[in-house]
């Protein structure tokens, strides 16, 4: 008799195994499924999506109700060893008022393991830009410092798997843009960097690789273009501009593989449901007709967009 | 800074514990202006209602009560509790710096009154060494078991302050002290055995539990460390994300 072949065990730093949760009646994440790897992949959802619980699972803050979670082979859960590798940006604005941010950050890389802890904090708050801030209490620190101040603890104890929950939030432009250029030279470095948030733009420059959750479920993984790609039968809105827009917009109508036409002068908004036999039908429909066709530009295909149109897809599912 | 100064600097300057630490003041007070004032003979009935009735039955459990309950709550209404757990520092230490940073900030906090009625208590005609051992034995012992109920009663549920007052109105005041079937049920009643060791045992002038001077210390120490067990176990439970 042979023995069953073992089940391959997965080198991703963070993995969740059908993971699941909630809370009595409602489902906060169903069946989720993914791994992590180095370089900086972002968690996008709106409010209430099921982002922060999965940070929460990753961070071993909460249990899962179904699955297992693992962070750098361990279950975080259970064993707070995992921390010594593990940043964490919480989303709460949670900070001791009493002690001063180098304080802090001190006091935590020590919780780590650091033995340096003194070095590690003033490392870590000169890499965030809070140097001069550093002797002085978190109590009177904008929501912004504040913010500084947890990715500053996160990064002390030099981790090699980080978990961002909203770390932009509340920070005025020019700290948002030296903090997406942060989070990307810390994927860079090779660490997995997980970043929540709702706002795409940001994490499109960020994040090389994406996950979408929406109503706690995972519901398109990749990257930002193949995610896009996964939307090809979405309804989509093209303008062209061609010399005879009206002559164009009747045949395209008649050819049904657009329902809707606009006419602006020269130019033509259409919207169709086939956007592949569109790009097939109208290379073809304008040369049979001697039109020229001077620009062809899908309108609202910005990954905003795309995620509308991934959470009304999902509405209804898991809660 | 350690996990426990940490806890101890969270407690000993919150809010909470200044407006608490008004209760002893008062008590410490007029145990002073008692034993400046009153007849020597008032003495006895005054140590024992201020000591007995209203240190070990009232003010330690109500300051423990509000001191204990917020050793993990100010985390979790402050949103450090998710930091607190994301460190590497096993579960039981941080659980252990709360509960010794719960139980002295309790202890000090109950200070004047503990020195005021010690104060009273040297004024009549009972052992001034015993006197003073038996209130500072009693005061640590019966701090350490309410401190640990209740900062288990903090990890258990977030409605621990209305909980705990409940417990300490219905049952240590009303119920387990006056009632005598329940007074072994009871951590004040151990905490007055301890207290009571200066008299006769069947002179002691407030409720007691029904056992020894070294028992009742006993049970205070053995149910301190129980509960504060319990709390280690719960710790590495509870939802540190949620609100």
């Amino acid at each position: 008799m042979t023995a069953a072949p073992a089940a391959p065990v997965s080198t991703a730093p963070v993995v969740l195994d059908n993971v699941s949760k909630w809370f009595g009646d409602t489902v906060a994440l169903s069946d989720v499924s993914y791994e992590l790897f180095p370089g900086v992949t972002g968690l996008l959802g709106h409010n209430g999506a099921g982002k922060s619980t999965t940070l929460s699972l990753m961070a071993g803050w909460t249990s899962p109700s179904q699955g297992t979670v693992r962070v750098l082979g361990r279950d975080p859960r259970a064993e707070p060893k995992v921390h010594e590798g593990l940043g964490v940006v919480p989303d709460s604005e949670g900070l001791w008022p009493f002690l001063t941010a180098r304080q802090t950050v001190e006091l935590l890389a020590s919780q780590r393991g650091v033995a340096a802890a003194g070095a590690a904090a003033k490392a870590a708050l000169e890499r965030v830009g809070l140097t001069e801030a550093a002797d002085r209490k978190v109590a009177g620190f904008s929501k912004g410092m504040r913010q500084r101040v947890k990715l500053a603890q996160a990064l002390a104890h030099d981790p090699a798997v980080l978990l961002l929950d909203e770390p932009l939030n509340g920070l005025d432009p020019a700290q948002r843009r030296a903090d997406v250029e942060l989070i990307r030279r810390l994927g860079a470095e090779g660490r997995t960097v997980l970043v929540s948030s709702h706002i795409l733009t940001e994490v499109e420059r960020m994040a090389s690789r994406l996950l979408v959750v929406v109503n706690g479920r995972l519901v398109a993984e990749g990257t930002a273009e193949g995610i896009r790609d996964l939307m090809t039968d979405r309804p989509r809105t093209v303008r062209i501009s061609t010399d005879d827009a009206r002559r164009l917009g009747g045949l395209l109508l008649a050819d049904g593989v657009v329902h809707a036409v606009e006419l602006e002068g020269e130019e033509l908004t259409v919207e169709t449901a086939q956007a592949v036999a569109l790009a097939t039908r109208l290379p073809v429909l304008a040369r049979e007709a001697g039109l020229w066709l001077r620009r062809v530009e899908p309108v609202g295909e910005d990954l905003e967009s795309v995620f509308a149109a991934l959470t009304s897809a999902a509405r209804g599912v898991g809660r | 800074m350690t996990m426990f100064g940490l806890a101890l600097r969270a407690l000993l300057f919150r809010g909470r514990t200044l407006a608490i630490a008004f209760l002893p003041l008062a008590i410490g007070i007029v145990a002073v202006i008692i034993r400046l004032a009153a007849d020597p003979v008032d003495f006895d009935s005054a140590y024992a209602t201020l000591g007995g009735n209203l240190l070990i039955g009232v003010v330690l459990s109500l300051v423990s009560l509000v001191i204990g309950v917020n050793a993990f709550d100010d985390e979790r209404e402050g949103g450090t509790l998710p930091l607190l757990m994301s460190t590497s520092t096993p579960r039981w230490r941080i659980v252990g710096a709360k509960l010794a940073a719960a139980w002295i900030t309790t202890v000090l906090v109950s200070l004047p009154a503990v020195v005021g009625i010690g104060v009273l208590g040297t004024g009549e005609e009972l052992d001034t060494g015993k006197v003073w051992s038996s209130l500072l034995a009693a005061t640590l012992l019966t701090a350490a078991a309410y401190t640990a109920l209740f900062v288990l009663l903090s990890l258990v549920s977030g409605r621990g302050l209305f909980i705990g007052l409940a417990y300490v109105v219905i049952w240590e005041i009303s119920l387990a002290g006056p009632v005598t079937a329940l007074r072994n049920l009871s951590v004040a009643a151990y905490g007055r055995r301890v207290l009571g060791a200066p008299w006769a045992e069947d002179l002691v002038p407030f409720n007691i539990a029904d056992v020894g001077v070294v028992v009742g210390g006993v049970v205070l120490a053995v149910a301190a460390a129980a509960l504060g067990l319990l709390a280690v176990r719960r710790l590495p439970r509870i939802d540190a994300a949620a609100g």
